[in-house]
């Protein structure tokens, strides 16, 4: 195991934030943050690891995409600042969930999509599914349809038996 | 000067006759080159040999004499000239390549001349005399690779494939058979089984024309018959004899169909694991693509050889047999007149096979024609556009597919009027038993049921027959599938870990080579006795035209390959002598293709230490300049990358291999135009990173672009194989040598584009 990069004060300094170092507060609907005494009236939380790990090692970005520094979880702040950082996360990475998959035809090489999602219904179409239906996990998929939208399925296995006999052959 | 020696095979007895006549003493010669052609280029034979202060000529012709009245004819060497030349009047000797020929040009008082003229596939054995002769008169050590034999020892033909000494004609199809045969060791039980079984259902199959034609004739419809009456009992007879033909077929597939797929995992993990010891020497001589269809689709030829051929085949010949027996015994006359047809037939088939395969290679070549037309056009839609050449690309793939059209036309035409005669002729060959059968049936030679009984395994025949004609083929395929795998599983690696190595935990990273020769083909060194020594610690630049050897030098460090002559050593000890697990941690090797694995970036960041924390993997991204980049895209570490992954641009592959091998943290850092794809000021930020991780690391840093070898501490110039200047930056540039003309070069170019420096 590398030890020399723990060693070195080049390396271990990715710009850790601690609830020390940074406070969260809501402005004008966006998510502002004062570091270390300087004041940041708007600032996005970005995830490293969204997948893995949606709460911890969130980068915290200027609005020109310059990283200010790195919270290492969400848990290490208090209530308040937890639940506007979770809903900035929430708006940023949002993106509907399917419930239910009604129907799923294949037409050369193309997918078309009918599903239940919260709130609605959608019908979208699939292109090259093999790289557009990620599977994340034994359990979660990421669906991105030719305009680029994302569906998220949370737990394949927890479907209704139909839904899961009409997507499962397109499943790598 | 040491070691002088003749490399190639000693001169061909009519040569040394030639040198015994003209009183030359062929023994002191040193090398020889045999050239096909006379120097007008005409057929014939030129020799051009030297010594250590002559350069001997001769031409001839060879002709085909009657000798002394005998009646064959004897191919004779007839000399038309010799020249001895003194050994330095030619300088410079080099090789000029025409269409089909080649010309061995030198030059005499300064004006080229024309030494010799040869056949264009001799041109390497050229290059080697001339490379040979010009190292001579330079005194140094001439050294010309071996002549190794590009024919056949068994059967005379050239071996088909460049780099395999293997004559697919001479192969031993049984022992290579015999070799696969040995991987069911292990099921030998479940094939005896198979055999047991496959040998019952022939025997059930061979019954049923026997019950079902002559019992029921004979005996149970004729009056008198042992069984007359009978009918229910006689027609269950039948069924349950199918019904056990159908019952065994099942249970010999099903258990070949249990085996074969494990003998196959077994044979791939076998290649997979020898294709993973195997050195990187290997790889470069064959596309990774070849190897990759190699084993799949041998494979799949084994399988289904044995799944499908196999079993077949058994069964085929035991029926064959079976019938034939069946038949002699019911009347032998009968069996005459059939076993006569059959050569016949097998003659038939094998024309009509072969004419077929013809027809079916057309096509195959028709339709790839097509196919790659077809892809062509697609894939240079930008040209055609520009160019406006859509009509004519139309034209063209027009062309192409009435040529497959016509193609299919004519294998159908073959098949719709080959198998309805085929069937015609066995139905002829039927047609003959039944007359004579008939008429031994009228003469009460026979009975009636024995006639029936007989012209089904008439039918039984053919079947076997039709397949024994082409199963020698499917067995050529296997064989040749079996080949080309085994020479995987048995090469050996090139480099290895010696017998007893060293034992060392750690290392310091102090690097010499030590005379260090090195040629990845014969008698082509690309390093000449090199000599280097960087201390633990240091970082060192490497600079040098394209080809001069940078990377092997690399490639030598990280023990990807051994040198041919002289030690590489890391803190004094002999590279070969080290544990390669403890190189290979202690190395890191950034190069210029960069390979990312099928996985999400953090993955592939982690390859060397699958355990790091993902602090440490945003770290080792930040000192890479990586992590910007990454941060961009939506699925941060986590986007997948590598083939059908996230497409990266070069200079973001490149970051990403620096963090891999910041990861690593090894004692060696090798960096082989690491940063050729970024800007400078990309490269020149990732360079204050890895400087400040730079201490107690041995860096090595290969460059065209001089800025990125500015913290070097030392400097050195590479050119041809050798190294002709080393020192600091500074004392370099006030030698005002090699270095210092690269470096005018690049900043005059700078200066041009208005940068100042």
């Amino acid at each position: 195991m590398p030890e020399a990069i723990t060693q070195s004060s080049a390396l271990t300094d990715i710009g850790i934030l601690t609830e020390n170092d940074v406070t969260f507060y809501a402005s004008d609907a966006f998510l502002g943050a004062k570091i270390r005494g300087i004041d940041y009236p708007r600032v996005t939380l970005a995830r490293t690891l969204p997948f893995t790990l949606p709460e911890q090692y969130i980068s915290v970005l200027d609005p020109d995409n310059k990283e200010l520094g790195i919270v290492r979880a969400l848990n290490d702040f208090p209530d308040e600042q937890k639940m506007l950082m979770r809903e900035a996360l929430r708006l940023r990475y949002f993106s509907p969930v399917i419930r239910e998959i009604r129907s799923v035809k294949e037409k050369m090489g193309y997918l078309y999509m009918d599903v239940r999602i919260d709130g609605g219904e959608r019908v979208f179409a699939v292109r090259d599914y093999s790289r557009n239906i990620r599977s994340i996990d034994a359990y979660r998929l990421i669906i991105t349809d030719v305009e680029g939208n994302r569906y998220n399925i949370e737990s394949f296995e927890n479907m209704d038996t139909k839904s899961k006999r009409k997507l499962e052959p397109y499943l790598l | 000067m040491k070691g002088i020696f003749m490399t190639n095979h000693s001169l061909p007895a009519r040569l040394a006759d030639v040198f015994k006549k003209q009183k030359c003493d062929a023994g002191k010669l040193l090398f020889y080159l045999s050239c096909d052609l006379l120097e007008d280029g005409n057929p014939g034979e030129t020799l051009l040999a030297f010594d250590s202060d002559t350069l001997y000529t001769a031409c001839g012709t060879v002709e085909l004499i009657r000798t002394g009245g005998a009646k064959k004819l004897e191919s004779v060497f007839m000399l038309k000239s010799f020249n001895k030349q003194p050994l330095r009047d030619f300088s410079n000797l080099r090789v000029e390549r025409r269409i089909a020929t080649s010309a061995l040009l030198g030059d005499r008082d300064g004006k080229p001349v024309c030494l010799a003229v040869a056949s264009i596939g001799e041109t390497k054995r050229m290059e080697d005399f001339a490379r040979a002769y010009n190292d001579y008169l330079k005194g140094e050590t001439p050294r010309m690779a071996p002549y190794k034999s590009r024919v056949c020892p068994n059967c005379g033909m050239p071996y088909p494939e460049e780099g395999r000494d293997v004559c697919p004609g001479c192969s031993g199809k049984l022992s290579i058979t015999g070799r696969l045969l040995s991987y069911f060791k292990d099921y030998r039980g479940k094939v005896a089984i198979i055999i047991l079984v496959m040998l019952a259902s022939t025997g059930f199959s061979l019954v049923t024309p026997y019950v079902g034609s002559k019992l029921l004739y004979d005996e149970v419809l004729t009056e008198g018959g042992r069984f007359f009456g009978l009918v229910f009992g006689i027609v269950a007879l039948i069924f349950a004899a199918r019904l056990c033909t159908t019952l065994m077929n099942i249970l010999y597939t099903w258990v070949i169909g249990s085996i074969m797929p494990w003998i196959v995992y077994d044979l791939k993990l076998k290649i997979f694991t020898a294709m993973q010891r195997l050195s990187v020497g290997y790889y470069t001589n064959k596309q990774t693509g070849a190897l990759m269809t190699r084993v799949n689709r041998d494979a799949n030829n084994i399988y289904w050889f044995f799944v499908d051929g196999v079993p077949y085949l058994f069964v085929n010949s035991v029926l064959f047999i079976g019938v034939g027996v069946m038949m002699l015994r019911m009347s032998w006359k009968l069996a005459l007149i059939a076993i006569a047809a059959i050569p016949l037939v097998i003659i038939f088939f094998r024309l009509m096979w072969s004419g077929f395969r013809m027809l079916h290679h057309r096509l195959w070549v028709h339709d790839a024609k097509l196919s790659s037309l077809v892809s062509d056009t697609l894939a240079g839609q930008r040209v055609i556009k520009a160019f406006a050449k859509e009509d004519a690309e139309l034209d063209r793939f027009d062309n192409a597919s009435g040529n497959l059209a016509t193609a299919e036309v004519h294998l159908g035409n073959a098949e719709s009027t080959t198998f309805p005669l085929v069937y015609l002729l066995m139905f002829a060959a039927q047609v003959i038993i039944t007359a004579v059968g008939g008429i031994m049936v009228l003469r009460g030679e026979i009975t009636v049921g024995t006639l029936i009984a007989f012209t089904s395994y008439m039918f039984m025949l053919y079947g076997p027959l039709e397949f024994m004609s082409w199963v020698s083929n499917w067995w050529s395929r296997c064989v040749d599938s079996a080949q080309r795998v085994f020479e995987i599983i048995d090469a050996n690696p090139d480099v290895k870990d010696a017998e007893h190595p060293v034992e060392k935990d750690d290392i310091d990273g102090s690097i010499e080579f030590d005379h260090v020769t090195f040629e990845y083909e014969p008698a082509r060194p690309v390093l000449k006795e090199m000599c280097l020594n960087v201390k633990a610690g240091q970082m060192l630049g490497i600079v040098g035209k394209a080809g001069a050897g940078k990377s092997t030098m690399a490639n030598l460090m990280a023990r990807l390959y051994d040198p041919t002559e002289g030690v590489v050593r890391i803190d004094g000890v002999d590279l070969r002598e080290l544990p390669m697990s403890l190189v290979r941690r202690n190395i890191g090797l950034v190069s210029q293709e960069i390979y990312l694995f099928i996985g999400s970036i953090a993955d592939n960041i982690r390859y060397a230490c699958p355990e790091a924390s993902i602090e440490e993997v945003i770290a080792a991204a930040k000192t890479a300049g990586a992590h910007d980049f990454i941060m961009k895209l939506p699925d941060a570490y986590e986007t997948r990358v590598g083939a059908g992954g996230q497409d990266l641009s070069g200079g973001e592959r490149q970051r990403l291999s620096i963090a891999r091998v910041i990861i690593q943290n090894p004692k060696i850092l090798i960096l082989d135009e690491a940063t050729a794809a970024m800007d400078t000021e990309t490269e020149r930020r990732i360079q204050d990173s890895i400087n400040a991780l730079k201490s107690g690391r041995t860096t090595i840093a290969i460059a065209h672009r001089l800025s990125t070898l500015r913290d070097a501490d030392y400097i050195t110039v590479i050119l041809d194989g050798k190294i002709v200047e080393y020192g600091r930056h500074d004392e370099l540039i006030r030698k005002k040598g090699e270095f210092y003309k690269l470096y005018t070069i690049q900043t005059e170019a700078l200066k041009y584009t208005g940068i100042g420096v």
